[in-house]
Protein backbone atom coordinates (compact mmCIF):
# COMPACT_ATOMS: atom_id res chain seq x y z
CA UNK A 1 0.00 0.00 0.00
CA UNK A 2 1.22 3.41 -0.59
CA UNK A 3 1.68 6.38 1.96
CA UNK A 4 2.36 9.34 1.21
CA UNK A 5 5.04 10.03 3.80
CA UNK A 6 5.36 13.64 3.81
CA UNK A 7 1.71 14.08 3.70
CA UNK A 8 1.41 11.99 6.86
CA UNK A 9 4.74 13.26 8.50
CA UNK A 10 3.35 17.13 7.95
CA UNK A 11 -0.20 16.49 8.88
CA UNK A 12 0.62 14.61 11.89
CA UNK A 13 2.99 17.83 13.13
CA UNK A 14 -0.25 20.17 12.47
CA UNK A 15 -1.94 18.08 14.64
CA UNK A 16 0.05 17.86 17.32
CA UNK A 17 0.17 21.49 17.33
CA UNK A 18 -3.27 21.93 16.95
CA UNK A 19 -3.93 19.45 20.10
CA UNK A 20 -1.22 21.46 21.61
CA UNK A 21 -3.43 24.81 20.92
CA UNK A 22 -6.30 23.20 22.20
CA UNK A 23 -5.22 22.50 25.40
CA UNK A 24 -3.79 26.19 25.56
CA UNK A 25 -7.53 27.38 24.40
CA UNK A 26 -9.11 25.38 27.06
CA UNK A 27 -8.14 28.02 29.83
CA UNK A 28 -7.29 31.29 27.98
CA UNK A 29 -6.81 34.25 29.90
CA UNK A 30 -9.70 36.67 29.07
CA UNK A 31 -9.24 38.59 26.37
CA UNK A 32 -5.76 37.12 25.66
CA UNK A 33 -5.73 35.36 21.97
CA UNK A 34 -4.35 32.18 21.45
CA UNK A 35 -0.53 33.20 19.82
CA UNK A 36 0.00 32.67 16.02
CA UNK A 37 2.37 30.23 14.98
CA UNK A 38 3.82 30.19 11.37
CA UNK A 39 4.92 26.95 10.39
CA UNK A 40 6.56 25.58 7.12
CA UNK A 41 3.27 24.83 5.78
CA UNK A 42 1.53 27.97 5.35
CA UNK A 43 -1.20 28.56 8.50
CA UNK A 44 -4.60 28.33 7.33
CA UNK A 45 -7.41 29.90 8.50
CA UNK A 46 -10.16 29.02 7.41
CA UNK A 47 -13.82 29.68 6.52
CA UNK A 48 -16.49 28.13 8.82
CA UNK A 49 -19.32 28.24 10.84
CA UNK A 50 -21.49 31.60 10.07
CA UNK A 51 -22.25 35.07 11.52
CA UNK A 52 -25.29 33.39 13.26
CA UNK A 53 -23.81 31.78 15.85
CA UNK A 54 -21.48 34.50 17.08
CA UNK A 55 -23.65 37.81 16.56
CA UNK A 56 -26.80 38.51 19.27
CA UNK A 57 -29.05 41.71 18.85
CA UNK A 58 -27.11 43.77 16.58
CA UNK A 59 -29.29 46.46 14.45
CA UNK A 60 -28.15 48.11 11.41
CA UNK A 61 -26.72 51.81 11.83
CA UNK A 62 -24.83 52.26 8.30
CA UNK A 63 -24.14 51.01 4.93
CA UNK A 64 -20.38 51.26 3.97
CA UNK A 65 -19.92 51.83 -0.14
CA UNK A 66 -16.78 51.55 -1.18
CA UNK A 67 -15.95 54.14 -3.63
CA UNK A 68 -12.45 55.84 -4.59
CA UNK A 69 -9.97 52.88 -4.77
CA UNK A 70 -7.99 51.34 -7.46
CA UNK A 71 -6.29 48.71 -6.10
CA UNK A 72 -7.22 44.91 -7.77
CA UNK A 73 -9.83 44.53 -5.49
CA UNK A 74 -11.58 47.58 -5.84
CA UNK A 75 -12.29 46.82 -9.51
CA UNK A 76 -14.05 43.98 -8.88
CA UNK A 77 -17.98 44.11 -8.18
CA UNK A 78 -18.18 45.21 -4.97
CA UNK A 79 -19.99 43.36 -2.12
CA UNK A 80 -21.57 45.68 0.27
CA UNK A 81 -20.32 45.26 4.07
CA UNK A 82 -23.29 46.16 6.46
CA UNK A 83 -22.34 47.64 9.19
CA UNK A 84 -23.87 46.60 12.58
CA UNK A 85 -23.78 47.33 16.23
CA UNK A 86 -24.00 45.51 19.19
CA UNK A 87 -26.67 46.27 21.37
CA UNK A 88 -25.28 44.94 24.43
CA UNK A 89 -22.68 46.37 26.58
CA UNK A 90 -21.77 49.79 28.23
CA UNK A 91 -18.87 50.47 26.74
CA UNK A 92 -18.56 52.23 23.06
CA UNK A 93 -19.64 49.62 21.14
CA UNK A 94 -17.88 48.66 18.30
CA UNK A 95 -19.32 48.54 14.53
CA UNK A 96 -19.74 45.36 12.51
CA UNK A 97 -19.25 45.04 8.69
CA UNK A 98 -20.00 41.85 7.33
CA UNK A 99 -21.39 40.37 4.27
CA UNK A 100 -22.49 36.91 3.20
CA UNK A 101 -18.82 36.09 3.02
CA UNK A 102 -16.62 37.50 6.23
CA UNK A 103 -17.06 39.74 8.80
CA UNK A 104 -15.44 41.60 10.33
CA UNK A 105 -15.73 43.32 13.78
CA UNK A 106 -12.84 45.81 15.41
CA UNK A 107 -12.63 45.40 18.88
CA UNK A 108 -11.87 47.63 21.51
CA UNK A 109 -8.41 46.66 22.64
CA UNK A 110 -7.77 47.70 19.01
CA UNK A 111 -7.85 44.57 17.20
CA UNK A 112 -9.47 43.30 14.40
CA UNK A 113 -11.59 39.94 14.29
CA UNK A 114 -11.95 38.67 11.01
CA UNK A 115 -14.32 35.52 10.12
CA UNK A 116 -14.72 34.20 6.49
CA UNK A 117 -17.39 32.15 5.58
CA UNK A 118 -17.46 32.62 2.13
CA UNK A 119 -15.31 33.15 -1.20
CA UNK A 120 -16.67 36.63 -2.49
CA UNK A 121 -14.24 38.71 -0.56
CA UNK A 122 -15.09 42.12 -2.59
CA UNK A 123 -15.36 44.91 -0.07
CA UNK A 124 -12.88 43.13 2.26
CA UNK A 125 -10.11 45.27 1.54
CA UNK A 126 -12.03 48.35 1.98
CA UNK A 127 -13.76 46.95 5.16
CA UNK A 128 -10.43 46.24 6.71
CA UNK A 129 -8.63 49.65 5.82
CA UNK A 130 -11.93 51.42 7.29
CA UNK A 131 -10.78 49.78 10.58
CA UNK A 132 -7.44 50.53 10.44
CA UNK A 133 -5.79 47.81 8.72
CA UNK A 134 -3.52 48.46 6.32
CA UNK A 135 -4.74 45.44 3.91
CA UNK A 136 -3.97 44.57 0.37
CA UNK A 137 -6.56 41.81 -0.16
CA UNK A 138 -5.77 39.82 -3.66
CA UNK A 139 -6.68 36.69 -5.38
CA UNK A 140 -3.40 35.11 -6.88
CA UNK A 141 -3.44 35.76 -10.84
CA UNK A 142 -2.06 32.93 -13.18
CA UNK A 143 -1.44 36.14 -15.91
CA UNK A 144 0.82 38.09 -13.59
CA UNK A 145 4.17 37.29 -13.58
CA UNK A 146 5.92 39.89 -11.29
CA UNK A 147 7.29 38.52 -8.02
CA UNK A 148 6.08 40.34 -4.81
CA UNK A 149 8.27 40.24 -1.69
CA UNK A 150 6.81 38.90 1.23
CA UNK A 151 7.77 38.55 4.73
CA UNK A 152 5.73 35.86 6.95
CA UNK A 153 8.37 35.98 10.11
CA UNK A 154 6.22 38.48 11.77
CA UNK A 155 2.93 37.29 11.25
CA UNK A 156 2.93 35.88 15.32
CA UNK A 157 2.48 39.51 15.91
CA UNK A 158 -0.47 40.34 13.21
CA UNK A 159 -1.78 38.19 14.01
CA UNK A 160 -3.78 35.36 16.42
CA UNK A 161 -6.64 33.36 16.38
CA UNK A 162 -9.32 34.09 18.66
CA UNK A 163 -9.43 30.81 21.57
CA UNK A 164 -12.98 30.72 21.70
CA UNK A 165 -13.50 30.16 17.94
CA UNK A 166 -10.36 29.16 16.12
CA UNK A 167 -11.90 30.21 12.82
CA UNK A 168 -11.82 33.58 13.73
CA UNK A 169 -8.23 35.55 13.13
CA UNK A 170 -7.26 37.94 15.37
CA UNK A 171 -5.59 41.13 13.26
CA UNK A 172 -3.31 43.65 14.99
CA UNK A 173 -3.34 46.91 13.06
CA UNK A 174 -0.88 47.91 15.64
CA UNK A 175 1.77 45.89 14.65
CA UNK A 176 1.80 46.45 11.13
CA UNK A 177 5.57 48.28 10.63
CA UNK A 178 4.89 51.66 8.98
CA UNK A 179 4.74 51.15 5.52
CA UNK A 180 4.14 47.99 5.34
CA UNK A 181 1.29 46.50 3.88
CA UNK A 182 -0.96 43.31 5.50
CA UNK A 183 -1.02 40.93 2.23
CA UNK A 184 -4.40 38.85 2.41
CA UNK A 185 -4.43 36.39 -0.37
CA UNK A 186 -7.82 34.55 -1.22
CA UNK A 187 -6.20 31.23 -2.47
CA UNK A 188 -8.95 28.95 -2.96
CA UNK A 189 -8.48 26.91 -6.14
CA UNK A 190 -10.27 28.25 -9.11
CA UNK A 191 -13.40 25.72 -9.56
CA UNK A 192 -13.37 24.40 -6.50
CA UNK A 193 -16.61 22.80 -5.52
CA UNK A 194 -17.34 24.68 -3.06
CA UNK A 195 -15.25 27.58 -3.06
CA UNK A 196 -16.56 29.13 0.09
CA UNK A 197 -15.76 26.38 2.46
CA UNK A 198 -12.51 25.52 0.84
CA UNK A 199 -11.35 28.93 0.55
CA UNK A 200 -8.01 30.00 2.22
CA UNK A 201 -6.77 32.94 3.85
CA UNK A 202 -2.96 33.26 3.45
CA UNK A 203 -1.55 36.47 5.05
CA UNK A 204 1.75 38.28 5.34
CA UNK A 205 3.17 41.40 5.16
CA UNK A 206 4.60 43.21 1.78
CA UNK A 207 5.97 46.60 1.42
CA UNK A 208 5.43 46.57 -1.88
CA UNK A 209 2.48 47.63 -3.30
CA UNK A 210 1.58 45.07 -5.83
CA UNK A 211 -1.06 45.70 -8.43
CA UNK A 212 -1.23 41.55 -8.73
CA UNK A 213 -0.05 38.55 -7.31
CA UNK A 214 1.59 35.99 -9.42
CA UNK A 215 -0.30 32.26 -8.73
CA UNK A 216 3.19 30.86 -8.94
CA UNK A 217 4.28 32.19 -5.91
CA UNK A 218 1.84 30.25 -3.92
CA UNK A 219 1.48 26.93 -3.61
CA UNK A 220 -1.56 26.62 -4.61
CA UNK A 221 -2.28 23.62 -6.43
CA UNK A 222 -5.12 21.54 -8.70
CA UNK A 223 -8.91 21.47 -8.05
CA UNK A 224 -10.11 19.33 -6.03
CA UNK B 1 -6.88 -1.42 9.23
CA UNK B 2 -9.69 -3.44 11.17
CA UNK B 3 -11.86 -2.27 13.76
CA UNK B 4 -11.14 -4.73 15.74
CA UNK B 5 -7.88 -4.16 16.02
CA UNK B 6 -6.59 -2.99 19.69
CA UNK B 7 -5.64 0.65 18.72
CA UNK B 8 -4.94 3.73 20.98
CA UNK B 9 -8.07 6.01 22.41
CA UNK B 10 -8.49 9.54 20.94
CA UNK B 11 -7.32 11.63 22.88
CA UNK B 12 -6.89 15.40 23.35
CA UNK B 13 -3.27 15.07 24.93
CA UNK B 14 -0.67 16.03 21.87
CA UNK B 15 1.51 12.90 22.55
CA UNK B 16 -1.39 10.36 23.13
CA UNK B 17 -3.09 11.69 19.53
CA UNK B 18 -0.21 11.50 17.70
CA UNK B 19 0.17 7.92 18.31
CA UNK B 20 -3.95 7.15 17.58
CA UNK B 21 -2.92 9.49 14.23
CA UNK B 22 -0.28 7.08 13.35
CA UNK B 23 -2.12 3.85 13.77
CA UNK B 24 -5.37 5.30 11.98
CA UNK B 25 -3.89 6.77 9.32
CA UNK B 26 -4.44 4.23 6.70
CA UNK B 27 -7.81 3.81 8.04
CA UNK B 28 -9.15 7.40 7.18
CA UNK B 29 -6.60 7.80 3.66
CA UNK B 30 -8.16 4.40 2.57
CA UNK B 31 -12.13 5.64 3.65
CA UNK B 32 -11.70 9.14 1.69
CA UNK B 33 -10.05 7.38 -1.09
CA UNK B 34 -13.20 5.02 -1.70
CA UNK B 35 -14.42 8.19 -2.10
CA UNK B 36 -13.09 10.76 -4.57
CA UNK B 37 -10.46 10.17 -7.28
CA UNK B 38 -9.00 13.37 -6.24
CA UNK B 39 -6.07 13.04 -4.16
CA UNK B 40 -6.06 16.51 -3.18
CA UNK B 41 -9.53 16.43 -2.22
CA UNK B 42 -8.12 12.92 -0.56
CA UNK B 43 -5.74 15.08 1.78
CA UNK B 44 -8.23 17.42 2.27
CA UNK B 45 -10.59 15.68 3.98
CA UNK B 46 -7.99 12.90 6.16
CA UNK B 47 -6.71 16.31 7.53
CA UNK B 48 -10.82 17.17 8.07
CA UNK B 49 -10.93 14.03 9.82
CA UNK B 50 -8.70 14.16 12.05
CA UNK B 51 -8.92 17.79 12.99
CA UNK B 52 -12.74 16.77 14.15
CA UNK B 53 -11.51 13.64 15.47
CA UNK B 54 -9.08 15.40 17.49
CA UNK B 55 -11.83 18.37 18.69
CA UNK B 56 -14.22 15.08 19.27
CA UNK B 57 -11.65 13.26 21.46
CA UNK B 58 -13.20 13.85 24.70
CA UNK B 59 -16.65 12.51 23.83
CA UNK B 60 -15.45 9.23 22.62
CA UNK B 61 -16.58 6.49 24.18
CA UNK B 62 -15.13 3.59 24.78
CA UNK B 63 -18.47 1.44 25.76
CA UNK B 64 -20.08 2.57 22.70
CA UNK B 65 -17.20 0.45 20.10
CA UNK B 66 -13.43 0.85 19.01
CA UNK B 67 -11.74 3.82 18.51
CA UNK B 68 -11.56 2.95 14.91
CA UNK B 69 -15.26 2.21 14.46
CA UNK B 70 -15.82 6.00 16.56
CA UNK B 71 -13.37 7.37 13.66
CA UNK B 72 -15.09 5.51 10.95
CA UNK B 73 -18.63 7.32 11.86
CA UNK B 74 -16.71 11.05 12.12
CA UNK B 75 -15.35 9.99 8.64
CA UNK B 76 -18.37 9.44 7.40
CA UNK B 77 -19.69 12.61 8.13
CA UNK B 78 -17.32 14.50 7.52
CA UNK B 79 -17.25 13.03 3.59
CA UNK B 80 -20.85 12.90 4.08
CA UNK B 81 -20.87 16.89 4.75
CA UNK B 82 -18.50 17.39 2.13
CA UNK B 83 -20.56 16.27 -0.70
CA UNK B 84 -23.43 17.66 0.48
CA UNK B 85 -21.75 21.20 0.49
CA UNK B 86 -21.17 22.13 3.94
CA UNK B 87 -18.05 20.86 4.40
CA UNK B 88 -15.88 22.10 7.11
CA UNK B 89 -19.00 23.51 9.05
CA UNK B 90 -18.63 20.91 11.37
CA UNK B 91 -16.54 21.43 14.48
CA UNK B 92 -13.40 21.45 13.27
CA UNK B 93 -11.38 24.03 15.48
CA UNK B 94 -9.39 25.71 12.40
CA UNK B 95 -9.35 23.58 9.04
CA UNK B 96 -5.81 22.08 7.55
CA UNK B 97 -5.38 22.23 3.64
CA UNK B 98 -4.23 19.06 3.34
CA UNK B 99 -3.70 19.71 -0.01
CA UNK B 100 -0.93 22.02 0.78
CA UNK B 101 1.07 19.23 2.40
CA UNK B 102 1.17 17.03 -0.67
CA UNK B 103 4.55 16.61 -2.66
CA UNK B 104 4.55 14.77 -6.09
CA UNK B 105 5.48 11.92 -4.17
CA UNK B 106 2.77 12.20 -1.71
CA UNK B 107 0.52 12.83 -4.82
CA UNK B 108 0.99 9.54 -6.16
CA UNK B 109 1.29 7.66 -3.04
CA UNK B 110 -2.34 8.68 -3.28
CA UNK B 111 -3.19 8.06 -6.87
CA UNK B 112 -2.41 4.71 -6.44
CA UNK B 113 -4.79 4.29 -3.44
CA UNK B 114 -7.20 5.94 -5.65
CA UNK B 115 -6.22 3.55 -8.15
CA UNK B 116 -6.71 0.25 -6.15
CA UNK B 117 -9.79 1.52 -5.03
CA UNK B 118 -11.75 2.19 -8.08
CA UNK B 119 -14.30 -0.81 -7.61
CA UNK B 120 -15.10 0.06 -4.32
CA UNK B 121 -15.84 3.72 -5.82
CA UNK B 122 -17.90 2.30 -8.16
CA UNK B 123 -19.75 0.08 -5.53
CA UNK B 124 -20.13 3.45 -3.56
CA UNK B 125 -21.89 4.90 -6.90
CA UNK B 126 -24.36 1.97 -7.20
CA UNK B 127 -25.34 2.67 -3.51
CA UNK B 128 -25.95 6.38 -4.54
CA UNK B 129 -29.98 5.48 -5.34
CA UNK B 130 -30.48 4.12 -1.87
CA UNK B 131 -31.70 6.53 1.14
CA UNK B 132 -29.22 7.50 3.33
CA UNK B 133 -29.80 5.31 6.37
CA UNK B 134 -29.55 2.30 4.22
CA UNK B 135 -26.41 3.40 1.85
CA UNK B 136 -24.50 4.47 5.28
CA UNK B 137 -24.85 0.32 6.83
CA UNK B 138 -23.83 -0.68 3.38
CA UNK B 139 -20.64 1.34 2.63
CA UNK B 140 -19.24 0.44 6.15
CA UNK B 141 -19.93 -2.89 4.93
CA UNK B 142 -19.35 -3.64 1.74
CA UNK B 143 -17.31 -0.54 0.31
CA UNK B 144 -14.85 -0.32 3.78
CA UNK B 145 -15.16 -3.49 5.01
CA UNK B 146 -16.77 -3.28 8.16
CA UNK B 147 -18.32 -5.81 10.44
CA UNK B 148 -22.10 -5.08 10.74
CA UNK B 149 -21.41 -4.77 14.49
CA UNK B 150 -18.71 -2.14 13.67
CA UNK B 151 -20.85 -0.22 11.09
CA UNK B 152 -23.41 -0.13 13.95
CA UNK B 153 -21.00 1.13 16.24
CA UNK B 154 -19.93 3.89 13.82
CA UNK B 155 -23.45 4.86 12.68
CA UNK B 156 -24.66 4.66 16.60
CA UNK B 157 -27.10 2.37 16.10
CA UNK B 158 -27.33 -1.24 17.07
CA UNK B 159 -26.95 -4.24 15.36
CA UNK B 160 -30.13 -6.18 14.76
CA UNK B 161 -30.91 -2.21 13.04
CA UNK B 162 -27.98 -2.36 10.49
CA UNK B 163 -28.53 -5.66 9.83
CA UNK B 164 -32.14 -5.05 8.93
CA UNK B 165 -30.99 -1.56 7.17
CA UNK B 166 -28.58 -4.50 5.13
CA UNK B 167 -30.95 -6.62 4.36
CA UNK B 168 -33.69 -3.67 2.89
CA UNK B 169 -30.45 -2.21 1.14
CA UNK B 170 -29.61 -5.23 -0.69
CA UNK B 171 -33.49 -5.80 -1.61
CA UNK B 172 -33.58 -2.59 -2.86
CA UNK B 173 -30.68 -3.04 -5.19
CA UNK B 174 -31.75 -6.18 -6.42
CA UNK B 175 -34.92 -4.14 -7.84
CA UNK B 176 -32.94 -1.47 -8.65
CA UNK B 177 -30.75 -3.10 -11.07
CA UNK B 178 -30.82 -6.73 -12.96
CA UNK B 179 -28.11 -9.69 -11.79
CA UNK B 180 -26.29 -9.84 -14.50
CA UNK B 181 -24.40 -7.16 -14.31
CA UNK B 182 -20.38 -7.57 -12.30
CA UNK B 183 -21.09 -4.73 -9.83
CA UNK B 184 -23.87 -6.02 -8.93
CA UNK B 185 -22.84 -9.55 -8.41
CA UNK B 186 -19.87 -7.98 -6.47
CA UNK B 187 -22.03 -5.80 -4.46
CA UNK B 188 -24.21 -9.11 -3.93
CA UNK B 189 -21.45 -10.95 -2.80
CA UNK B 190 -20.39 -9.02 -0.19
CA UNK B 191 -23.11 -8.08 1.49
CA UNK B 192 -23.45 -12.53 0.93
CA UNK B 193 -20.07 -12.85 3.26
CA UNK B 194 -21.26 -10.06 5.56
CA UNK B 195 -21.07 -10.99 9.19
Amino acid sequence: MSTPLNFQQQLGAELTARAADLATAERPTPGTPVPFRPRPTRRLLTTGLGLAATVTAAVTVAVLVPQADTSPSAQAPQAVPTATRSAAGDAPTPVRLSTASYTVTPNQDGTVSVQLTGAEWSGLQEALRSVGVPALVMKPSASCHTPVTTDSSRLDAVMSLDPRNGRIAILHPAAVPPGERLLVLNTAPEGALHPGTVSALDISLTKETPTCFPLSQTNVVGVG
Amino acid sequence: MSAEQQTAPPSRDPAAFAVFYRQQFDTVLGFVTRRTDSPHLAADLTADVFLTALEQADGYDPRRGTPAAWLYGIARNVVASHFRGNARELHATARIAGRRMLDDQDVSAIEDRIDAARDARALAARHAALSEPLRAVLDLVAVDGLTVRDAAKALGINAATARVRLHRARNELRKAAPQTGTDYESVNTLLEVAP
